[in-house]
């Protein structure tokens, strides 16, 4: 297929070109395109699962800036396999670690998201907001991750 | 946008000077700019019924008539893909419930058919 001139002309004028100051050892393009999941910053407060499923009553949040709808999605750790029931000698392979169920059995899927999932421990970053790598437990950040972008 | 815009709103008050730390950002002037200013939504529903518990889990479900035939067949009940059932001829070929809404997928690759309609299933066994 064929990109007439006059739109490729459009195009090319967006582009701004790569940013100078990052990944230098990289031709300027980061090695990794995606990071599911990470390193994380551990506040005063870190939500978990129970503060997502209210399972404790908390899916409300006074201090709520942001409504999270994701399930909870975790991939699969690894495969094994287990014996097929009635069929000896015959094995099927199961995943483990894979699970992706609504965020709330009742109630909607939905939860708040509280300002202070973004704050450091008091007394150790005075100015500093961390939108992405939330203050969250592993299993929570598999919803709230899609909350950060 | 929706954690990312809230950041940005709360470091304004470091930047005016209304506050010196982060953590004594006042969140209710947060909240009413994300609110009025970009329309963000801030709150889940409050007062919202919960909808009516779920019935039996069926153990199974036969699909007939489905636009491709390999779709087709006996779907039995998995706790591995989704919560949702693995058809016996196909094992990549899920059924599962989402959001009220019954759909096809293969697990991870593509999302085939979402239901038009929710219909209440019949309990099987």
């Amino acid at each position: 297929m064929t990109v007439p001139s006059i739109e490729l002309g459009v195009v090319f004028s967006w582009i701004q070109g790569l940013c100078s100051d990052e990944f230098k050892d990289f031709d300027y393009i980061p090695p990794q395109l995606y990071v599911r999941i990470s390193n994380r910053l551990v506040g005063d407060y870190v939500m978990t699962q129970n503060n997502i499923t209210d399972d404790d009553g908390t899916r409300n949040k006074p201090d709520s800036i942001a409504v999270g709808d994701w399930s909870l999605d975790e991939h699969m750790t690894g495969k094994y396999a287990v014996p097929v029931e009635g069929k000896p000698g015959e094995f099927e392979v199961t995943l483990e670690g894979n699970f992706w169920p609504s965020i709330a059995p009742t109630g909607g899927n939905w939860y708040d998201v509280p300002y202070k999932i973004m704050l450091p421990k008091r007394g150790t970053g005075a100015n500093l907001l961390v939108p992405v790598a939330l203050s969250s437990s592993a299993v929570a950040f598999s919803s709230t991750r899609i909350e950060n972008m | 946008m929706s954690v990312g815009s809230a950041a940005g709103v709360a470091a304004a008050q470091l930047v005016d000077g209304s506050v010196s730390t982060v953590q004594d950002v006042d969140v209710s002037r947060v909240q009413t700019i994300l609110n009025n200013t970009f329309q963000q939504r801030i709150h889940g529903p409050p007062g919202q019924n919960p909808p009516p518990k779920p019935g039996p889990t069926a153990i199974y479900y036969n699909v007939s008539g489905a636009g491709s035939p390999e779709w087709n067949g006996h779907y039995k009940r998995t706790t591995e893909q989704y919560g949702g059932y693995v058809s016996e001829s196909c094992p990549t070929c899920a059924l599962y419930s989402f959001g009220g809404e019954w759909r096809f997928a293969v697990e991870g690759r593509e999302l085939f058919y979402v239901a038009t309609e929710v219909h209440t299933f019949a309990d099987c066994s």
